[in-house]
């Protein structure tokens, strides 16, 4: 070996040789007492430096580093001073702060009190989202003439997030409150680290080219809030060409109300929060139920109206002089035969009025929603029926026409010109009244006989009374007592 | 998402008759609605005609009252090999 790295002389072993009395060792607490005491003594005064926030903790107090390329320091910001900031910084953010350095002896860390802190300009991860935004908005990926609506019912929303997250839990119970009919098709996809922004990508792009074949209408793409770097996933350029690129409409909520993330900025919706944007994607079921009620019932009212006009159509045709109670002049000459004409206008009338209330209950019907098929198919409609009424009734005084005809016949044959004909004869008194009693002609008076061809005037000579004719009078009247009430006949 | 309006733009009939409404969507079924309803009110068409679109009309009803009606949440999840 060669030249000892040291002098054997000046090593301790050496000097304890010397020194008879040994000091006791000291402990962990005086070393860091003494640590602690050299650095307040060497840096007494408070420093201020500019550094990165990272690590950012919120406990009451705020636990962070500093950091810049080449190193990281420790930093503790109480309460009382935390109050006094006035922003709460963010992991990324160029900060100015003021501060002791101390020896934090139970966690054995050099650490810096912070007394005073500021933001200067942005962190880089700002400065790259400022940067990425001015790029995708001088491409128009921001333009909202880009964006597509949302369909009003989507039968099937895909949603990318996080399997395990809250997110998700929020947007399935909204979307089963609002509207159960909307399917869901969920995505598990990393929505923090290195790995989120390839994984959401490749999800956002998987569901478009299949949207078709998957029934799919709307993407959802969503995750709670969390730092910005957390949403880094979200202000990728890759993720944001697979939402533009989407074949169907993409709605983004990422983070909280606060955080805007490229991904909400290039989507065709964005949303503030995971349940705003299930929400947005799902219809008020209510609401639609009612636009279908009213719809049903504008439908309902309008058909009926329809019926009504052609209800009035039949009434009006109805009450044609054909058709209606006081007949034609023929049937109202022909005395004794009105009732005939009565009879066939209310058989008309009973017609109608079946029809009527055929068309009353099938209008109950619709109006009440539920419609036998049956009943629509049954439905003549109103002028055909009316047509066909028409032609029955044009029998029926066709047939009554016959039967009058056949009594005007019957009518002649009882009456007095046939009973001239078989020798009897019509004898009038000087008034013009019908002799029924030879008492009622005075003698010299001058009478008239009607023949069955021509008349005759006579004087009268005598008038004697005839019990012998009476009584072959009375006795035929018994037989046939159709002379006594000869004259009612005219 | 197709707006498929269910009518023949030649005709102009209605289609599809019942054995289509089944399959309809949401969309389509009140949209083909609101067409019945349209045709009615122009008062173009016979009592007879505007019986059965009626008929047509209250299937569509069912149909939408079918769909709101659903009590269930279907959901799926995919499963997606990442290319990364």
């Amino acid at each position: 070996m060669g030249r000892l790295p040291f002098d054997p002389q000046k090593t301790a072993a050496a000097r304890a040789e010397r020194v008879t009395i040994v000091a006791a060792p000291l402990t962990v607490s005086q070393v860091a007492a003494k640590i602690g005491a050299v650095i307040t003594s060497g840096l007494p005064e408070p420093l201020r430096f500019v550094g990165e926030v990272s690590g950012f903790r919120d406990r009451t107090h705020w636990y962070f580093d500093l950091k810049d390329a080449g190193a990281v320091v420790n930093c503790v910001c109480f309460q009382s001073t935390a109050r006094k900031v006035g922003f709460s910084p963010l992991n990324g953010q160029q900060v100015l702060v003021k501060g002791r350095v101390e020896y934090y002896a139970p966690g054995g860390k050099v650490s810096v009190l912070i007394e005073s802190m500021e933001s200067v300009g942005a962190g880089s991860l700002d400065i790259a989202f400022r940067a990425l935004c001015d790029e995708l908005r001088a491409l128009g990926w921001f333009a909202q003439e880009r964006k597509r609506s949302l369909p009003s019912f989507p039968r099937r929303v895909g949603v990318i997030t996080s399997r395990t997250g809250a997110a998700l839990q929020d947007v399935l119970v909204t979307m089963k409150r609002r509207c159960p009919a909307v399917e869901i098709l969920i995505v598990d996809a990393k929505v923090q680290g290195a790995l989120a922004a390839p994984e959401v990508a490749h999800a956002i792009r998987y569901l478009s080219e299949r949207a078709t074949t998957l029934g799919l209408d709307a993407i959802l793409v969503t995750r709670g809030g969390g730092s910005m770097e957390d949403l880094g996933a979200f202000n990728n350029r890759d993720v944001a060409s697979a939402i533009i690129e989407s074949t169907v409409p993409v709605v983004a909520a990422i983070g909280h109300e606060t955080d805007t993330t490229i991904a909400e900025l290039v989507a065709d919706e964005r949303c503030a929060t995971p349940t705003q944007a299930a929400m947005r994607l799902t219809p008020d079921r209510e609401a639609l139920m009612r636009q279908v009620h009213s719809t049903m019932q504008r439908l309902a009212s309008l058909t009926l109206r329809g019926l009504r006009r052609d209800e009035l159509r039949l009434q009006s045709i109805l009450s044609r002089p054909l058709f209606s109670g006081r007949g034609t002049g023929f049937l109202r000459s022909a005395q004794g035969l009105n009732s005939l004409s009565q009879r066939l206008s209310a058989c008309g009338a009973m017609l109608a009025l079946r029809r009527r209330s055929r068309i009353d209950r099938l209008a109950a019907r619709l109006q009440a929603g539920r419609p036998a098929a049956v009943y629509a198919h049954r439905l003549t409609s109103v002028s055909v029926f009316a047509q066909r009424l028409r032609a029955a009734m044009t029998l029926r005084l066709a047939s009554a026409a016959l039967q009058l005809e056949g009594h005007t016949r019957q009518l002649s044959a009882v009456g007095p010109m046939q009973v001239l004909d078989r020798g009897y004869s019509i004898t009038f008194s000087t008034t013009g009244e019908v002799l029924r009693n030879a008492r009622d002609a005075a003698p010299g008076s001058v009478i008239r006989s009607r023949l069955a061809d021509g008349e005759l005037e006579s004087t009268v000579g005598r008038a004697t009374e005839a019990p012998a004719i009476q009584s072959t009078r009375l006795a035929r009247g018994k037989r046939k007592p159709r002379p006594q009430d000869g004259p009612t006949l005219f | 998402m197709s707006k498929a309006r269910p009518s023949d733009p030649q005709t102009g009939a209605i289609h599809p008759p019942a054995e289509g409404i089944g399959q309809m969507n949401f969309e389509s079924a009140m949209a083909a609605l609101e067409e019945i309803v349209e045709r009615i009110e122009a008062g173009t068409i016979g009592l007879e005609e505007s019986v059965k679109q009626y008929e047509a009309g209250v299937k569509l009803v069912e149909r939408c009252k079918l769909i709101l009606g659903q009590a269930e949440q279907r959901i799926e999840e995919l499963k997606i090999k990442s290319e990364s």
